[in-house]
């Protein structure tokens, strides 16, 4: 625990104190709640808990947001200077995490934990605290009081994770995020071919990011013996729009299920009011990954895609050409999550119309033939990587503990020469 | 971890790390032993008498200023040397014993830009030179952040991370293409290539496209140069060298390089500032590209510097 308030702690040592005492409001709501046998009382316990997280989740990620726009609107003569607050690293996360401790413990799934120092290690874990995977505590609560040593049998697909996961991120998403960043922080000057390659090569490298991290924070939590929940399971791999919201994000998607999307009644309540609770999901989830208009109209692209979804009865539709649309859904829907603003869509967009096919050759985006050349084999190596995960290589499975020792050792070792270490944070740290 | 396995482990981690570090001094004093400032270093050591006159900073000054015709003058500059590194550079010679009577810094359009840190930080440069010459800790508390750090573990511990293409030195290391005196000739006309428009704009692009013209890190390093130098009693001039008309011309369609002019128009008390940036407007062939004199460029402009500055 003292590890992982340190791990925090050295980025913002101040932000750990808002990270206490929201973690201090929701254990002892979680023991008041436990403690009371009125429903008046239980529901003051989870109220004060989901106040309070909301209320500091709001004030540091949206208040700014709803000022400007509030400013923008003429309600409000200017922005207060005092909003411009730094975002505390996974804000998002420990929050979600912690209101789902809390619920389920208003909803008798589990008892309150007895102990501050668990509970405070079960919201710090610091493999998964900065960007998830957003754990629930009968999961990892339960790890967390029968800490294991870690046997090499362990070690070596923790290992393995991890140089995995960091493939994914410096090897693939850092490479082709030069070229991403190249087309949407500069569209005046980038043609229609270059706009198009930046939406696909997006599509790959929040994947790669994303999931990279995912898998570095499970492998470093195998060390400990701890295993956390998978958070993508091949997503692109998804038959409709509805499976990949069971393969993406798996954990996010999980806590929308369940703490936001059932409570409203889920698909129960006939077509209509299921159609309102998919769009109100998807706008909460929009907005959960940042204050800014275009995550909004990112998660209402996929609401609206799961609705249509339904109207037309596709959601078990397993044919090639379906798949194929809900990719091209999919990836086009990135082009909102990845816009600077929505006033640069207009631009973007006219640009792909323009469809210029002139610049096929400019691929100095990035940099060098080289750079193309390994971000190409970085997207091959990640179908590689994906099968591995899904089939398991037979070669690999064949291999001794020290022959597997030194694969992953070469793996690392050509990590370092050809990895792409620009400094760039993972995308999802922000959220 | 059970014993058994620890040690299990811990042997993997030992190969691991001799392997590693066994990549990062071959990459460091194999691969990279051939570079500008190591070479500079080893000729200005190599003289008899120490030059008192000294050039610094990027390209400009390596490309123009030729110290045979300059006297008691060396050419210390290397590509996108920026004002952190000048500092750190003077700093270390000084600290070295040597010491010069004046030093020429370059004022360019894009002297003061975010480019200068985010080419260390993303090493782009040649770190094994500069690995112990910056201090990171002064340098992150100057950038109000971490990336110094960051940068520094890097070039000490793993300079070989992300630097797959300096593999291709162990076939022949690169020409430095340097004189005794640091000068580097380049005998390019500019005037005849056939796609100058097409060179400008990238280049135009490469200044100022996305970096912001007037990084406070870069005054901040400006500031401490003069401090330093002042400190040291050792004169400091700023000087704008020449560029060629079109590149002034497409370089002020985008920005206006008063913004720039006026950040060193501020240090005019503390410094002087000589300014020959239209000196060879409407002279192309003396130009290696658009905002480099070539070799024939340098000779003349090396000559007419002695001459108007009275050295």
């Amino acid at each position: 625990m003292i590890s992982s308030l340190f791990f925090y702690g050295y980025w913002k040592p101040e932000y750990l104190i808002l990270l206490t005492l929201t973690s201090t409001i929701d254990y002892f709501s979680a023991l008041y709640i436990q403690k009371s046998e009125s429903r008046r009382a239980r529901k003051i316990g989870l109220l004060a808990s989901i106040v309070s997280n909301l209320s500091i989740l709001i004030l540091f990620k949206y208040s700014h947001f709803l000022a400007s726009n509030l400013n923008l609107a003429g309600w409000l003569n200017e922005t207060p200077a005092w909003l411009n607050l730094v975002l505390p690293v996974g804000i998002s996360f420990y929050t979600f995490q912690a209101m789902a401790y809390v619920i389920d413990v208003y909803r008798k799934r589990l008892p309150a934990e007895k102990s501050f120092s668990r509970f405070l290690l079960f919201i710090t874990f610091f493999p998964q605290l900065v960007a998830g995977p957003i754990e629930r505590a009968p999961h990892l609560m339960v790890q967390l009081t029968r800490l294991k040593a870690a046997t090499s049998e362990k070690i070596i697909p923790a290992l393995w994770l991890i140089c995995m996961g960091l493939w994914k991120k410096v090897f693939i998403a850092d490479r082709l995020g030069v070229f991403v960043d190249g087309v949407f922080n500069n569209i005046p000057e980038s043609n229609g071919i270059q706009c198009l390659l930046a939406i696909f090569f997006f599509g790959i490298q929040i994947y790669c990011d994303f999931s990279g991290y995912s898998d570095i924070a499970r492998g470093i939590a195998r060390f400990f013996g701890v295993n956390l929940m998978l958070n993508f399971n091949n997503p692109y791999l998804a038959t409709s729009l509805t499976d990949f919201w069971r393969r993406w994000h798996i954990s996010l998607s999980g806590w929308f299920r369940d703490y936001v999307y059932h409570p409203l009644g889920g698909g129960r309540n006939g077509y209509s009011r299921t159609f309102v609770n998919i769009l109100i999901v998807f706008l909460l989830s929009g907005i959960w990954h940042g204050a800014n208009w275009t995550f909004l109209m990112w998660g209402l692209w996929h609401g609206l895609g799961l609705v249509l979804e339904r109207v037309f009865g596709m959601v078990k539709n397993r044919a090639i050409p379906y798949r194929l649309a809900t990719l091209f859904w999919i990836f086009a829907g990135w082009t909102f999550f990845r816009i600077n603003s929505i006033y640069d869509l207009d631009l973007f967009l006219q640009k792909i119309q323009e469809f210029d096919w002139s610049g096929f050759q400019q691929f100095n985006l990035f940099r060098s033939n080289w750079e193309f050349l390994l971000a190409a084999l970085g997207i091959v190596s990640l179908l590689m990587i994906e099968k591995y995960q899904t089939l398991r290589f037979r070669w690999y499975s064949r291999l001794s503990q020290n022959q597997r020792m030194a694969w992953i050792t070469t793996m690392f070792l050509m990590l370092i020469w050809l990895g792409k270490f620009k400094g760039q944070d993972f995308i999802y740290f922000q959220f | 971890m059970k014993k058994g396995n620890q040690f299990h482990f811990l042997n993997w981690l030992g190969v691991f790390l001799v392997f590693h570090f066994g990549f990062h001094f071959l990459h460091k004093n194999w691969l990279m032993k051939q570079n500008q400032q190591a070479e500079k270093e080893l000729n200005f050591n190599g003289l008899s008498s120490k030059p008192k006159v000294w050039f610094m900073g990027d390209s400009h000054p390596l490309l123009a200023i030729d110290p045979e015709q300059i006297p008691e003058s060396f050419n210390w500059a290397s590509r996108s040397e920026n004002y952190i590194l000048c500092y750190y550079k003077i700093k270390y010679l000084l600290e070295r014993g040597h010491k010069p009577t004046i030093i020429f810094l370059p004022a360019e359009i894009h002297s003061l830009s975010s480019q200068g840190k985010s080419l260390i930080v993303n090493h782009e440069l040649d770190d094994s030179w500069w690995a112990n010459k910056i201090s990171p800790f002064e340098a992150d508390a100057a950038a109000n952040g971490s990336d110094f750090r960051r940068w520094w573990l890097a070039a000490n511990f793993a300079s070989h991370a992300g630097q797959f293409y300096h593999l291709k030195f162990l076939a022949a290391q690169p020409q430095l293409g340097l004189t005794k005196l640091g000068f580097m000739p380049d005998s390019t006309d500019f005037s005849q290539n056939e796609n100058a428009k097409e060179i400008i704009n990238e280049k135009v692009k490469s200044h100022v496209g996305k970096f912001k013209l007037v990084d406070s890190l870069q005054i901040k390093y400006l500031n401490k140069t003069i401090q330093l130098l002042k400190e040291s009693g050792i004169k400091l001039v700023l000087v704008k060298y020449p560029v060629s008309k079109p590149y002034f011309e497409a370089i002020s369609e985008r920005i206006n390089p008063k913004l720039v002019d006026q950040e060193f128009v501020r240090l005019k008390d503390k410094v002087k500032i000589l300014d020959f940036r239209n000196l060879y407007f409407g002279r192309p062939e003396l130009f290696s590209d658009p905002d480099h004199l070539n070799q024939k460029g340098a000779e003349e402009f090396s000559q007419m510097f002695k001459e108007f500055s009275g050295i």
